[in-house]
């Protein structure tokens, strides 16, 4: 179980995130909310990536801070800009990924090829990444998160640059995901929470403003799917993004 | 009769603490740091460690070289008085570390674009871990192009001063790589920072010395230097030597 006790974060003088109280356990989480809201920070301190200004991040019962390395190997992350090897092919980039979470060398290369075919990448693998499509690339990012078969599954944006049949085939794998592992998606993608999310976290005014499943929150806001919720929350704020 | 309201079950809580005091118990326990680096060769291979960053080493080391081979060429002790060798001793001690310093910083400076260093952080072994596995090996390399350097003045000034400075170079990158790695275990990358700002001031506090004090100290102690220097690089060649016979392929593992 993961839990987020009382955590606060700003930059400066710029609140970012105040008083987040959250608990994951097994399943898929949908972080919806406008840009700007905290979600990448908060997944960020999730990943270690950041430290909370004051508050606690823990794992089954332990701060994330004290585990190191040992939280890390349990935490599988796609982030908002994938970084790459241009000149590597995706077999030679998820082994060296693999080597660098930990897994057994014996394990990485068989793994690394069943989970570019699992993302469809099967016939490419010593293609060089430098030619490969943004989609194409998004995919190994995602293939790479499952690498060290993460207890934590986090994704930020993940289906940016996915066409439709390859983002039915990430919703099958987040389900799939979801039966044994906590899996966080943050996206602004309403469509992708709507069908996959056991919970939706909605962040406003740097706070939590709703953590439910998707029907309680459609129930409490009156509406029929959850982009029109999504309006009646953040009204507005969404609006002049939109624009 | 219904025995089951008697049975004292666990509250959510009462659980809650028990499973976090069984984790506790379960807590990997902090490593010293040659452990550290042992538990992460073996783990990753010292070729995964090298990856991408072989090149970036033999730049820094080039222009450390080139660095050194102008220094040299501007003293020569056989027509100046003795004492004033101590710069170049000190350029050997103080200065080859600025190799592993210029490395991590070619280093950053091309993974951040890239993203990929920033997402390491989230790696069991991030960037910085592999910043800090690197600096013993490219203490060895660097050792290397010092002492290229010092078998070269000597070949032309005499070699009167070789011993020293075999021993000054070993000492100087192996120590503040050693020491590197073991600040940065036990307190993170602050340990790094207080690293380099302490090497640095050592060498600023070396250099106000009065010049027949710097002569002293860079050839005062030749004997204890050697056995320290030496000691480093055996410890680490032992430590190396011992991951290749227990798992030879994790030496080319990524090759």
């Amino acid at each position: 179980m993961l839990e987020i006790k009382n955590v606060s974060k700003s930059f400066k003088d710029f609140t970012v995130l105040k008083d987040v109280n959250l608990t994951f356990d097994r399943g898929v989480y949908g972080l919806l909310s406008p840009n700007g809201a905290g979600k990448t920070t908060l997944i960020k301190m999730i990943v270690t990536l950041l430290h909370p200004d004051s508050g606690e991040i823990l794992w089954n019962g332990e701060n994330i801070a004290s585990l190191d390395g040992s939280y890390r190997e349990l935490v599988g992350y796609l982030p908002q800009k994938f970084g790459y090897y241009r000149d590597d092919s995706p077999m030679q980039f998820l082994t060296y990924m693999a080597a660098l979470n930990g897994v057994d060398s014996a394990v990485a290369k068989e793994r690394c090829q069943k989970l570019l075919e699992r993302v469809g990448l099967g016939d490419v693998t010593r293609k060089k990444m430098k030619k490969f499509s943004g989609g194409m690339i998004q995919r190994v990012g995602i293939a790479n998160a499952l690498m060290n078969d993460p207890q934590i599954v986090i994704f930020d944006e993940p289906t940016a640059g996915l066409d439709p049949m390859e983002r039915v085939r990430f919703r099958h794998i987040l389900a799939e995901l979801g039966k044994t592992k906590i899996v966080i998606l943050s996206t602004h993608i309403v469509s992708d929470i709507e069908n996959i999310a056991d919970q939706v976290v909605m962040i406003k005014d740097h706070e939590v403003y709703a953590c439910d499943t998707i029907e309680a929150i459609l129930k409490a806001h009156i509406a029929d799917n959850l982009e029109t919720a999504f309006m009646n929350i953040y009204g507005g704020e969404a609006l002049e993004d939109a624009i | 009769m219904n025995h089951k309201n008697d049975i004292p079950y666990p509250t959510a809580e009462q659980k809650k603490r028990a499973v976090a005091q069984i984790v506790r118990q379960t807590k990997p326990p902090h490593v010293g740091a040659i452990r550290f680096l042992f538990n992460a060769y073996r783990e990753i291979g010292v070729a995964t460690v090298l990856r991408n960053s072989i090149g970036i080493f033999g730049l820094s080391a080039a222009v450390f070289a080139v660095g050194i081979a102008l220094a040299l060429t501007e003293y020569d002790p056989v027509f100046m008085e003795k004492r004033n060798v101590a710069p170049i001793l000190a350029i050997f001690f103080f200065g080859s570390p600025l190799v592993l310093l210029l490395t991590d910083f070619l280093y950053r400076l091309r993974e951040k674009p890239l993203g990929v260093y920033e997402m390491q952080g989230a790696y069991k072994y991030t960037a910085r871990h592999l910043i800090l596995l690197r600096m013993p090996l490219f203490s060895l390399g660097t050792a290397a192009v010092d002492l290229a350097a010092a078998l070269a003045w000597c070949g032309l000034r005499g070699t009167e001063y070789l011993p020293q400075m075999i021993g000054l170079i070993a000492s100087g990158v192996m120590l503040y790589s050693l020491l590197n790695v073991a600040l940065f275990n036990r307190f993170g990358l602050t340990g790094c920072i207080v690293c380099a700002v302490l090497w640095v001031l050592l060498a600023v506090g070396f250099a106000e010395l009065p010049s027949a004090q710097r002569y002293a100290l860079m050839t005062g102690i030749p004997f204890a230097v050697h056995m320290l220097s030496g000691a480093a690089m055996a410890a680490l060649l032992t430590l190396l030597v011992r991951i290749f016979y227990q798992r030879p392929m994790y030496f080319i593992r990524n090759a």
